[in-house]
């Protein structure tokens, strides 16, 4: 029982050692503090998007300011909705960014949900000496259809049928001989 | 030694992966070259130095070795396979080609922006690595190809190579990679600096990695039975294979503590107190609260948290929801009052009856929409604890539970996929008694109400987990065993109460129900569907629509089913050429179909329980407030919201529960009709990847979220 409790312990760790990714999609200036914008996936699309900003004033990161996102959409509505749902943000609802959700501790982070595919402002707001608002233009495309991102556990059961009857041909061929 | 190698090499995998040195792999190109160069030099020769395959093969379950990977792992192909992929004339050039492709500007700018591809560079690495390193290090089994002084040049080789790389790296005076451009500069390095330095981590310690065993191997070369391979490990097999075999058998009672407390009889009479309060408030609030479900105990609790609570404590242990009942806790009080001295009419001694209310069931809550009318879940509450106390007020033993309870049913089918059973520990003492306390009870405790008598009792089915049992057994032969879970499903013979499950229709036609009310319950809330079924009314006006809503939801639970099952039936049946009746045929197939049902309803349920789980604190709050026990207003404006990992669990867990049922599917075709078995499974097989697809496809679909005011 405490061998298949460590098993599945096992896997479930495997899972979440994942792989950081991410690059910069924008830079913006504002009172002295550059701002550079990461996001995933890239290009973004509507649905869950792992957005982060790295802010940097002279030559050093800055650590003590509060961040938050706001989604604004500047082109017309959409006729494809995001297949994400609930996760994803009403237009103008802030949400904050912290230090502590990416595994790079120098960047504010959250994940936002992208409601529809279009041209989408990204106001980041940094509370530090004073508020200050720094402008991202994102372009969202079409939402990705989910069997791209869970194929892989999709094709698990294809793939345990094609074992299972790998197996028992194997067997089968060894009781004949 | 081997020990502290592979721990050593597990390390180093979790520093590459899961370190810091990860989340600034997109930042400096020198921080990415020193986490690839663990993951290919470091971890994978450690790694093996550890001789995995023995240890791993050890600590995996018997069963899992013998049957599941001994097959492969002993076939011939399979051998010839393994041979090709880790000799020295493949595994280099794969290795070499490994490094050279992913550092191509494309294909590393590639994994640079997606999770995906930079998870897929990594594991190129690592398995490439791993051949690299097997003809080097040669773990057991391995057999060694070439003669050992080869793995000079074979080393020497792949440095060139690394060398050449390195070089280009630490000489090229233009960023090879825009994304290290874009980055912020840490510590002031330039990107170029960067990418030099980058070259330089490659050329250096990576040459050293290279040359280090190469110098060792020429050593031992020249030295006197330096090459000699270690022949230990036979024997060490033998010794761990051995000490797996001892395991015995989980006993939930035998844990120190925990059992004693779980078998006490004023265990369960607390859960169900606590369960009976929780009930009365529900009913308070839902006749007397605000009529909106997301704000009223009777709209979050039963609905979202009684509900996925359930299913992962059945999925996880076992039927504990039906031991901390709170209908069966009221139905003792009432039999204070009303002596119960009949006896169930023999004719309604089957799950007919249950299986006409759980389709009641399933109709109202979709047609009136429980979940979302506070007063309908009340009325529904005192209307089951009428029903409990009234059948169980007039008829003898657990009649209600076994017969008529909905919710039982669902247990009692669900609990076949569990991993724990009420079941005798020693069968031998059981040959020797003569009382059967267990079943007929004793002066001081009552024996089983829905009449199993343990020594013949296989599986879940009908067992409430009162564990009376348990405390009547003078022995002390009953326990909550660990069982592999829907083993009883695969038991052809007779059960106490129970039966044979191929001669009966009933608990065929209830497993069926159930597993296809799964789906149509999930599919009645994912946009599509919803969409679907309000263009009915719109399209017949509201008394049609209704109509042809409740046509609709017979023909998904009680038609489609029927006419699936006997379709499979009887084509399994002519292709075949088996002389069985359709009967048991059908019967026997139709209970495989429980741990698919199951695995739809935790994937549904638990969807709801996780993101609606913060829900219920303002409504207790509310609750709490209206009986002046809290002033502040609750924060309505709780978060909730469905995390990443979400879906990707709904899945396995849908994977698991169809895998699981083709298994049975598989076994049952070969036990029953021999040589034909691939044809008789294969309409059954249909069926359940028919179920699968229909599955995925709802999990796919944007799904309403239930008790919380964002629906």
């Amino acid at each position: 029982m405490m061998a298949r409790l460590f098993m599945l312990v096992w896997i479930a760790g495997v899972c979440v050692a994942g792989a950081d990714g991410g690059r910069v999609i924008g830079v913006s200036e504002i009172d002295g503090i550059r701002v550079l914008l990461f996001g995933q996936p890239d290009p973004l699309r509507a649905g869950l998007a792992d957005l982060g900003v790295y802010l940097e004033k002279n030559g050093t990161s800055c650590l003590d300011a509060s961040v938050g996102f706001r989604l604004i959409k500047l082109s017309a509505p959409s006729p494809d909705p995001s297949w994400a749902g609930p996760g994803c943000l009403a237009p103008g609802v802030s949400v904050p960014a912290i230090l502590g959700h990416a595994g790079n501790k120098l960047v504010y982070s959250a994940v936002l949900g992208i409601p529809e595919s279009g041209i989408w402002e990204l106001a980041v707001d940094i509370n530090r000496d004073r508020f200050s608002t720094a402008l991202f233009e994102l372009k969202a495309t079409a939402p990705a259809h989910p069997l791209a991102t869970w194929w892989p556990l999709v094709l698990m059961v294809p793939a345990g049928v094609t074992l299972f009857a790998w197996r028992s041909r194997i067997l089968s061929r060894r009781q004949r001989q | 030694m081997r020990l502290v190698s592979f721990l050593c090499g597990l390390a180093a995998l979790l520093v590459a992966v899961a370190s810091p040195l990860d989340a600034f792999a997109s930042w400096l190109l020198s921080m990415h070259m020193v986490q690839h160069l663990i993951l290919t030099m470091v971890a994978p020769p450690l790694l093996l130095l550890g001789y995995p395959l023995l240890p791993v093969l050890s600590g995996l379950p018997r069963s899992l070795v013998s049957r599941g990977l001994g097959p492969f792992l002993t076939d011939p192909l399979v051998k010839k396979i393994g041979g090709l992929l880790v000799h020295p004339l493949v595994a280099g050039p794969l290795f070499m080609l490994s490094n050279v492709l992913w550092h191509i500007p494309y294909c590393y700018e590639l994994a640079l922006g997606s999770e995906g591809w930079h998870r897929a560079e990594h594991a190129c690495f690592l398995g490439t690595a791993i051949l690299f390193w097997w003809p080097v290090v040669q773990p057991w089994p391995a057999r060694p190809v070439w003669p050992r002084w080869a793995m000079v040049p074979y080393l020497l080789v792949v440095d060139v190579q690394n060398t050449i790389l390195s070089g280009f790296f630490t000489f090229y005076d233009r960023v090879l990679y825009p994304t290290y451009e874009a980055a912020p500069r840490l510590m002031g390095w330039s990107a170029i600096y960067d990418q030099a330095a980058a070259g330089a981590i490659m050329w250096v310690p990576g040459s050293i990695v290279y040359l280090l065993p190469a110098a060792v191997i020429t050593v031992k070369a020249l030295t006197s039975g330096g090459l000699a391979r270690p022949h230990r490990q036979v024997a060490t097999q033998k010794k761990l294979v051995s000490h797996s075999q001892v395991s015995s058998s989980f006993d939930l009672l035998k844990v120190p503590f925990l059992g004693l407390i779980i078998r006490a009889g004023w265990f369960r009479r607390l859960l169900q107190c606590v369960m009976f309060l929780l009930a009365m408030g529900v009913v308070a609030d839902g006749f007397f609260g605000p009529q909106v479900s997301g704000m009223n105990l009777a709209g979050v609790l039963p609905w979202t948290h009684w509900r996925g609570c359930t299913v992962v404590v059945l999925l996880v242990a076992g039927n504990f929801f039906c031991m901390a009942c709170p209908f069966t806790f009221a139905r003792d009080l009432g039999r204070r009052i009303f002596p119960a001295t009949r006896r169930w009419p023999t004719a309604l001694r089957s799950k007919w009856g249950a299986v006409g209310l759980l389709v009641c069931f399933f109709w109202a809550y979709e047609f009136w929409g429980l979940w979302a009318t506070p007063w309908w879940t009340a009325a529904s509450i005192v209307f089951y604890f009428a029903a409990a106390i009234l059948v169980d007020g007039m008829f003898r033993g657990a009649t209600f539970c076994k017969y008529v309870c909905p919710i039982g049913q669902f247990h009692f089918v669900s609990s076949l996929a569990s991993p724990l059973e009420v079941r005798v520990r020693e069968p031998s003492v059981c040959a020797e008694c003569r009382t059967h306390d267990c079943l007929n009870g004793n002066d001081r405790d009552r024996g089983c109400e829905l009449s199993l008598f343990q020594p013949a009792k296989s599986g879940n089915m009908d067992c409430t987990f009162c564990l009376d049992c348990v405390r009547a057994c003078p022995a002390d032969n009953v326990g909550i065993l660990a069982t592999p879970p829907g083993r009883d499903l695969l038991y052809e013979g007779k059960r106490s109460m129970v039966g044979d499950f191929s001669n009966r229709p009933d608990l065929a036609f209830l497993v069926l129900a159930l597993t296809f009310a799964a789906f149509a319950n999930a599919a009645g809330m994912v946009a599509p569907m919803v969409a679907q079924i309000g263009g009915l009314r719109e399209s017949f006006g509201v008394f049609w629509g209704e109509i042809s809503e409740t046509l609709y939801f017979l023909g998904v639970v009680v038609a489609a089913p029927l006419v699936a099952v006997f379709g499979c039936g009887a084509i399994a049946r002519w292709v075949s050429g088996h002389k069985e009746t359709l009967r048991p045929i059908v019967c026997r197939n139709a209970m495989m179909f429980a741990p698919i049902g199951f695995s739809m309803w935790v994937a549904h349920f638990t969807y709801h329980l996780v993101t609606g789980f913060t829900s219920a604190w303002p409504v207790l709050h509310r609750f709490a407030a209206d009986f002046g026990m809290a002033s502040a207003t609750p924060n309505w404006g709780i978060e909730t919201s469905m995390p990443e990992w979400l879906p990707g669990m709904q899945i396995l867990l849908l994977n698991a529960g169809c895998l699981f049922t083709l298994w049975l599917l598989w076994n049952s075709a070969q036990r029953n009709a021999g040589r034909w078995t691939f044809w008789s499974f294969l309409p059954w097989g249909g069926l359940a990847g028919a179920l699968y697809a229909i599955g995925v496809w709802i999990l796919f679909q944007p799904m309403e979220m239930r008790g919380t005011l964002m629906q």
